[in-house]
């Protein structure tokens, strides 16, 4: 196989080196690498107010997004929409959540942890919400379990108020952190619920992930 | 690449076929009213075209050294890259990594490089099971066809062709059960693959993207199977072609922009998943091993020539979707798994102008495709090129050829050739009918209408006017 790898960089190398050579392309990829620009803001995202505009996009999606104060509202939020849409009072929490002191209504039964799909609703805490599209922007880790985001046919997603921004490259700051770090595993930038157009162009929606997606937008989170 | 083309019988048969006349009707109508109103909503959509053709062309200008530096970071991140000269190699790595793991069934995102190289029937005769996940491949494979479209394989498919298909299949359900509606079809869909992903040895994707500075896979979807696919089972194989690489992931974000838009219309496609290595070592779930098959099949011998912009291509559908050649006849007539413009150039350039010999005559050079493409690929030029190509090497029929030899002859004489039209079109004006029949074109006219003409040339007009 290192045959084909040398053959294949060969070949490259005679189409390009008509207008160079290699050593000034690695100098071209390293200098941009190192200075990468980034484009300007869509117009939709300038001056706006993040939040208002993330719900916006959202609800067109087809996403159910709520915003409360604290984490006493987001618990009552989340059985507010159980109620309302007739699901089981039954949730899964990532364990990140899991964690925190939130203040579920009695009648809400709650387990943290991973899911392996016999999960009514899941339950997770985005790292960025993205105004331009209304997306949400999840990752894996040692507490954030990606199954969760998929398997569940209600998924909850629960968000800062404070980490919703404009772009996709400001919501991918987010969830980087330190450049150069190793990325995550698996970022999900998720935008309404899982659909498809393949039968006859009908949009259907609910196809291997999520019927429906909520996201309860939390301002203060302590 | 295989391309099993005669197009002109192809078209023939399909422009007959009223299921699928249907069909390429609903999605003419679907994709382009939805790419023109997602377009109107982004005032920025053109400003970001010429940033995404930007940025595909200065990677293709380095593409050497941004592989180098995407295999470092896979590798970096726990990862191993494969480099592939051919589809053969490509199959038998992938067969090689699925038997290494003891792997016997495959749930596979879709992927076109996968179509490409024919991966499906050479698991099957090596006693693996591929099971594609994305609804229209799902559907495609339980018919044994090839995609009809390169993101929405089944769109020649009916909704009743769909259900006879399960029923066909899905032999444990009961044989009366109701099917008539999308719905149902969906929900019968969706419990058999849910069953297939929990239970898959592997799992496969293709890329729509691959990150030079991260060392990272990209893929769009929206139905959220690819992401099954990825995370469930304990192997990753993310199959590209070399000319995926872009450098960062700033550059992708300006490349979404404009991909989900020219394709199915939507602002982003729901799903938006990017991978980087295997689950580390205290992660909840995801692969246990990450492995990027990364295939050449003839893209290297692009670079740098005449057909070079066409490596810029995200494969986004648009140039179908806008086709009127494409939107009359549908995919399967190009007898090839890249249909519609981009295909008519791709295919040519990966089997071989022989086999493909029609393929740049399946176009009517209207410049739609162009006009759509979100990285600005000159279609339409490149169609010509492969006419010329295809001239010099004599394939095209001898009454083409003596066709193209008198209107040289004609329009190297300018006298002659002024003359001619002026008595043309004479005798081709008749006011307001459209011209059925004109001798030694009756088989072109016999689905085509040629409108009347004017009376006098252009020319003659003009100097009428001038005086």
């Amino acid at each position: 196989m290192s045959d084909s790898r040398a053959d294949i960089f060969a070949r490259l190398k005679s189409a390009l080196d008509a207008d160079g050579n290699l050593t000034a392309r690695r100098a071209g990829v390293a200098a941009r690498l190192a200075h990468p620009p980034r484009t300007e803001a869509p117009s939709r995202v300038r001056n706006v107010d993040p939040v208002a505009t993330f719900t916006m996009r959202a609800e067109e999606l087809g996403v159910t997004v709520n915003r409360v104060a604290d984490l006493n509202g987001l618990g009552v939020a989340v059985a507010e929409y159980l109620r309302a849409h007739n699901l089981p009072q039954v949730i899964r929490t990532s364990p990140e959540l899991a964690r925190k002191k939130i203040a579920w209504p009695g009648a809400l039964t709650v387990t943290g942890g991973g899911t392996d799909g016999d999960d009514p609703v899941g339950v997770a805490l985005a790292c960025a919400g993205v105004a331009e599209t209304g997306t949400v922007v999840m990752a894996s880790g040692a507490e954030r379990p990606i199954k969760l985001n998929y398997l569940p046919e209600t998924h909850i997603v629960v968000l800062r108020a404070r980490d919703i921004v404009g772009t996709y490259e400001q919501g991918l700051d987010i969830v980087r952190g330190t450049k150069g770090a190793l990325l995550p595993r698996t970022i999900n930038w998720i935008s309404g619920p899982s659909r498809t157009a393949d039968i006859e162009q009908t949009i259907l929606v609910g196809v291997h992930g999520p019927k429906r997606i909520a996201v309860v937008i939390v301002d203060e989170m302590v | 690449m295989h391309v099993s083309t005669d197009f002109p019988a192809a078209a023939k048969q399909a422009l007959a076929d009223p299921s699928l006349q249907a069909a390429l009707a609903r999605m003419r109508q679907g994709f382009v009213t939805a790419r023109a109103t997602a377009v109107a909503r982004l005032p920025e959509f053109d400003r970001l075209r010429d940033e995404a053709k930007v940025i595909r062309d200065h990677v293709l200008a380095h593409l050497d050294a941004y592989l180098e530096t995407f295999e470092a970071n896979v590798h970096k991140a726990g990862g191993h890259v494969h480099w592939c000269r051919d589809a053969d190699e490509a199959r038998t790595t992938v067969l090689r990594i699925l038997k290494g793991a003891g792997a016997k069934t495959f749930a596979k995102g879709k992927s076109m490089v996968g179509e490409e190289i024919e991966l499906n029937t050479y698991l099957e005769a090596n006693g693996i099971r591929p099971i594609e996940t994305d609804l229209g491949e799902y559907i495609i494979q339980l018919r044994r066809e090839t995609p009809s479209h390169i993101i929405a394989p089944a769109t020649h498919v009916s909704k009743a062709q769909v259900a006879d298909a399960f029923r066909a299949a899905h032999t444990m359900l009961a044989a009366d059960r109701p099917l008539g509606t999308p719905d149902e079809l969906l929900t019968e869909a969706r419990a058999i693959l849910r069953e297939e992903f929990l239970a898959a040895d592997a799992g496969m994707t293709g890329a729509n993207f691959l990150i030079a500075e991260t060392g990272t896979s990209v893929i769009v979807t929206n139905e959220g199977n690819g992401d099954l696919s990825q995370t469930v089972p304990k192997i990753h194989i993310v199959l590209a072609g070399i000319e995926k690489v872009v450098p960062t992931l700033d550059d992708v974000s300006v490349l979404l922009r404009v991909l989900a838009r020219s394709a199915t219309g939507q602002e982003i496609s729901t799903y938006t998943t990017f991978s980087t290595g295997p689950k580390r070592a205290d992660d909840m779930d995801g692969p246990e091993h990450y492995h990027v098959v990364l295939l050449d099949n003839g893209r290297s011998a692009l670079l740098g020539g005449q057909f070079h912009d066409m490596l810029r291509c995200i494969r986004c559908g648009a140039c179908l979707n806008h086709c009127p050649v494409y939107g009359a006849v549908g995919g399967h007539a190009y007898g090839s798994v890249y249909p519609g413009p981009m295909g008519s150039v791709l295919s040519p350039a990966l089997a071989g102008i022989e086999a493909a010999k029609h393929l740049p005559h399946a176009s009517s050079l209207c410049g739609a495709c162009e006009a759509a493409c979100p990285v600005r690929i000159p279609l339409p030029k490149m169609l010509r090129a492969w006419r010329d190509i295809s001239f010099d090497r004599g394939l095209v029929s001898q009454r083409s050829k003596l066709g193209l030899v008198l209107w040289r002859f004609a329009a190297r004489r300018p006298a002659l050739y002024r003359l001619g039209a002026s008595l043309a079109a004479k005798i081709l004006h008749r006011p307001r009918t459209w011209l059925r029949w004109v001798p030694g074109l009756s088989d072109w006219l016999a689905t085509r209408d040629l409108p009347p003409t004017q009376g006098a040339t252009f020319m003659a007009q003009w100097k009428a006017q001038k005086r």
